[in-house]
């Protein structure tokens, strides 16, 4: 992975120390809030409902185990003993105070980590496929281009201050794990016309209010101009993305309201005028960033292993982890292993310090020293030999680390909701929680199969209703929580936002109303059929007639 | 109101009127006609320190406009945003509060290190920061005599994976030694967590002295040489095409056999480590007259060191015989420069170190490609200027 050199060093304690100076005239009252609010927010500190809270960024959701610990160690020592990872491959921890925040600063910037630009209007942490270098399906690694944006758009002067947030996700492979046609610019690696690898680049995507699914702005955009194209469009958007209203000033309401042809013609024209050269990354710098990416040696093992074929035949809760929480491995005889963080009853994406560190310790024993964060919130160990599973296993199992619903209906994706953001309009944790339960019967969760069931406690969507296949959203309704169903999203190559089936339901009726779906889906579906080509074959009319049809 | 000097920091006491006002929602035409009249000052309104319109404006101006002249930002802007406004191509800041114009100066400095090409600042410090790393480490070289402390510090300083290509010959052999000497490695890691990976190439048609001094090696310092070996594919296809001995038939085949034995698996030994350690020697021939100890290899995105770059002939027998370091029993037969077994011959008394490699060629073509780029080489710092001022 990326380490920093004495630069990068040099520039992240700079900020650190910056920092230092404003919490002190804050504290000390020479700052106003109103003066603070900005300089914070470029730190990644935000007010919320009992305290401040801090997002740490993970560039494109890698950790090593060093990093990891340190992240523990954080939670011990700053907050209460554990952390929350995000749906864009962040960690929060919400119990931190001012007064200590310089200091944790300091301790991430000691493990080549930091909070730069998790928050304000800027280009935010940069995402990425958890499986890559990894992947049986990858093109090529995704990790260089995204630490290539990270440098770049690094207090980047000219788009620092944009209209609203921005989000980019680039993906290497066959199959999109990273959501990209959900982000601002979504970055595809593909193969060219002469055979040489390059961008499709999506514009547009994303959820809150407005979700919308990116579109192509160009099919093919060679490699070496990726830092001028990107400037194009977020010149065009700078420029032309509305400020008078919060609710529609990302770059998605832009490109709709133009169109994306004219968008397209905005971008190209600007593009055509760059000093591209001047612009673009230099090839040795690329190749510098790029030598920190090479994939660790794994020494050559059998394609099978005996005793984990042994163990799938005498242990079924094991057989079902495997199945569903082991990924194949492009070298034979290693899989990537998705440890959970979804154990029913506990809050999607929470890891205790505990938690934290013990996985640290696997990938040392287990898994070549790298960890990754997926945005279902779960921890990835994406390199492991298939004979060490079994132990592996058994360790993450005496943690409760290892249920095996990844991509099951339990794996739910979900927001703070109201229990921590002041944003939220309804809680999402507890909902959650109770449909978890539900569902927990691991042979119930096997005949359903593969359904994504995200949730959000708000309009802004980030448990990323709009993209699971059945999406639940948290409204107020005259101090009423209730929570609205939306069925069809996805967020893979066949992205779509979800629509609403009807009429809200009340906390309680949430999970009953679940299972309903659930039923109408397995009622429908012809074999191998999946949730998303029953619903897209027979429509929406048997889920409203099974959900509402007494009303 | 007051003017703050961007780029120097102090305030403009005798300002100009400014000869154009753009609103931020300036089009391309109003951008053209105020940057063609190039007379006075532009300035740029900012509605609120939030609206970042101004900067994109600034930067078209500067990079794509050519204006030469003063660019003004005015309007409700906050003192960090001093080098944001600086960066993007403008010279002053108008502020109404005069007593927040030191504020302003002092944000000038917060950020001393930059990652992106902007208007003014059009090549970052980030891009030349390897090389200013490798010349700094270049002179630390230089500054120790000992070629034990300069192992030290070479483990000391870079972060990451180092690896040491050996020949196995004199040179080689010696950095070996004071490898295991300065004690930075047990079992390849150093003490600050960087690995030192001892490797050397086994191209197939390798003499038997140069593994017995592998063995050899290994036993006398407990450090593993690990053997890289091409690509069996890409071996099969190539004798297949040009014969076993086609090297010897045309310089084209020879380097093709060089390139698929020996600079391939180079290349895929050196992928992802930070830094680079080789025996070169300026005394070595007239193509190495100028290595020097530590330069950034740009098209390899590592640091190429040559701890032993000015150690004469003399210097390096004497260190030899000091140590007695085992060497490849060749030497003694009047073996000099050691290559792969049919490309290389005793030389006579007198005649030129590296006359015993591919002796049937001219002297000019006599590098196997390790040790020259494939491509052109292209220095960031000439070649981003270059590009800029075009």
């Amino acid at each position: 992975m990326y380490r920093y050199d004495e630069f990068d060093h040099a520039f992240v304690n700079e900020r650190v120390s910056e920092f230092r100076s404003q919490v002190g005239r804050r504290l000390s009252g020479d700052l106003l809030e109103d003066e603070f609010r900005p300089l914070r927010l470029r730190n990644g500190v935000y007010l919320q409902l009992h305290a401040y809270m801090l997002r740490i960024a993970i560039p494109y959701g890698q950790l090593s185990p060093r990093q990891l610990r340190q992240l523990a160690m954080i939670g011990r020592k700053w907050d209460r003993g554990y952390g929350h990872f995000t749906t864009r491959q962040n960690l929060q921890f919400h119990w931190i105070k001012l007064v200590d925040i310089p200091d944790v600063l300091a301790a991430l910037a000691e493990v080549e980590m930091h909070c730069i630009q998790t928050s304000g209007n800027c280009v935010r942490n940069v995402t990425s496929d958890p499986f890559a270098a990894a992947a049986i399906d990858e093109l090529e690694d995704p990790r260089p281009w995204c630490e290539v944006l990270r440098q770049w758009s690094t207090l980047h002067p000219e788009f620092n201050w944009l209209p609203r947030k921005f989000k980019i996700a680039v993906s290497g492979a066959a199959e999109d794990r990273a959501a990209t046609a959900f982000h601002d610019i979504g970055l595809r690696i593909v193969r060219g016309p002469n055979g040489e690898n390059g961008f499709r680049v999506l514009v547009g995507g994303g959820m809150g209010r407005t979700p919308y699914v990116g579109q192509v702005i160009r099919e093919f955009l060679p490699k070496e101009h990726l830092l001028s194209y990107v400037e194009s469009i977020l010149r065009v958007y700078n420029l032309l993305g509305r400020r008078d209203n919060l609710f529609k000033s990302r770059i998605k309401i832009l490109v709709n309201a133009l169109g994306i042809e004219k968008f397209r013609e905005a971008v190209e024209a600007d593009w055509e005028a760059t000093h591209k050269a001047a612009v673009d990354l230099p090839e040795d710098e690329y190749r510098r960033i790029a030598s920190y990416f090479a994939p660790p040696e794994l020494p050559e093992r059998a394609p099978r292993d005996e005793a984990l074929a042994a163990r799938r035949q005498s242990d079924a809760r094991f057989a079902n982890w495997y199945r569903n929480n082991v990924l194949p491995h492009r070298e034979p005889g290693y899989g990537s292993v998705v440890v959970s963080l979804k154990e029913t009853g506990r809050t999607p994406g929470d890891a205790s310090s505990d938690a934290m560190g013990l996985v640290a310790d696997l990938a040392e024993r287990f898994g070549y020293n790298e960890v990754r964060v997926n945005y279902t919130q779960n921890l990835v160990l994406p390199h492991v030999a298939l004979a060490d599973i079994p132990a592996l296993y058994d360790v993450l199992d005496g943690a409760g680390l290892a249920t095996g619903n990844n991509e099951l209906l339990s794996d739910i994706i979900c927001c703070p909701g109201l229990d921590y953001c002041n944003l939220a309009n309804a809680r999402s944790i507890p909902i959650a929680k109770e449909i978890a339960k539900r569902f927990e019967d691991p042979a119930r969760q096997d005949l359903i199969g593969k359904l994504r069931l995200n949730m959000s406690g708000c309009i802004n969507a980030c448990g990323h209703h709009h993209a699971g296949n059945i999406g639940i959203l948290g409204v107020d309704k005259k101090g009423t929580e209730l929570y609205q169903i939306t069925l069809g999203g996805s967020p893979k190559d066949d992205a779509a936002v979800g629509t609403i089936i009807g009429p809200g339901f009340r906390a309680e009726k949430v999970p009953e109303a679940i299972d309903t779906i659930v039923e109408t889906y397995i009622e429908n579906r012809t074999e191998g059929e999946s949730f998303l080509e029953t619903w897209r074959r027979v429509g929406a009319a048997p889920f409203k007639e099974a959900l509402y049809g007494s009303r | 109101m007051v003017l703050v000097d961007l780029t120097r920091g102090g305030v403009v006491t005798e300002a100009d009127t400014a000869a154009t006002v753009l609103e931020p929602t300036a089009d391309h035409d109003a951008l053209v006609s105020a940057a063609g009249g190039n007379a006075g000052p532009i300035a740029i309104l900012f509605p609120s320190f939030s609206d970042g319109r101004g900067f994109s404006l600034a930067r078209i101006l500067r990079d794509r406009l050519g204006f030469g002249g003063e660019l003004r930002a005015v309007g409700s802007l906050i003192p960090d945003q001093a080098q944001f406004l600086l960066r993007s191509g403008f010279d002053t800041a108008e502020i109404s509060d005069s007593g927040a114009a030191e504020t302003w100066k002092t944000s000038l400095k917060i950020i001393g290190r930059t990652y992106q090409p902007a208007a003014r600042n059009p090549l970052p410090q980030r891009w030349s920061a390897s090389d200013a790393a490798a010349r700094a480490l270049d002179e630390a070289l230089v500054g120790t005599d000992d070629l034990v402390e300069r192992i030290k510090l070479i483990a000391g300083r870079i972060d990451g994976r180092i690896a040491f290509s050996t020949s196995l010959g004199l040179e080689d052999q010696v950095i070996l030694q004071a490898i295991a000497k300065s004690g930075v490695t047990k079992s390849g890691v150093t003490k600050n967590g960087a690995d030192i990976d001892v490797f050397t190439l086994d191209t197939g048609r390798l003499f038997p002295e140069v593994l017995e001094t592998v063995e050899l090696s290994e036993l006398r310092y407990r450090i593993r040489i690990r053997l890289v070996s091409p690509d069996t594919r890409e071996v099969e296809e190539l004798v297949s095409r040009d014969g076993v001995y086609g090297f010897r038939h045309s310089v084209e085949n020879r380097k093709s056999c060089c390139e698929i034995r020996k600079v391939r698996p180079l290349n895929r030994a050196l992928h992802g480590a930070q830094a680079w350690i080789t025996g070169l020697r300026r005394e070595q021939s007239q193509a190495r007259a100028d290595v020097p100890l530590a330069e950034w290899d740009g098209d390899r995105g590592l640091i190429k060191i040559n701890p032993l770059a000015d150690w004469s002939d003399e210097r390096l027998n004497a260190y030899i015989d000091a140590h007695d370091i085992p060497v490849n029993p060749l030497h003694a037969q009047g073996f000099v420069s050691i290559g792969c077994a049919p490309c290389t011959r005793a030389v006579e008394p007198g005649e030129d170190p590296r006359a015993g490699r591919w002796w049937w060629e001219s002297e000019d073509k006599k590098e196997c490609g390790l040790h020259v780029a494939g491509t052109e080489r292209r220095p960031i710092e000439a070649a981003a200027q270059k590009e800029v001022a075009a």
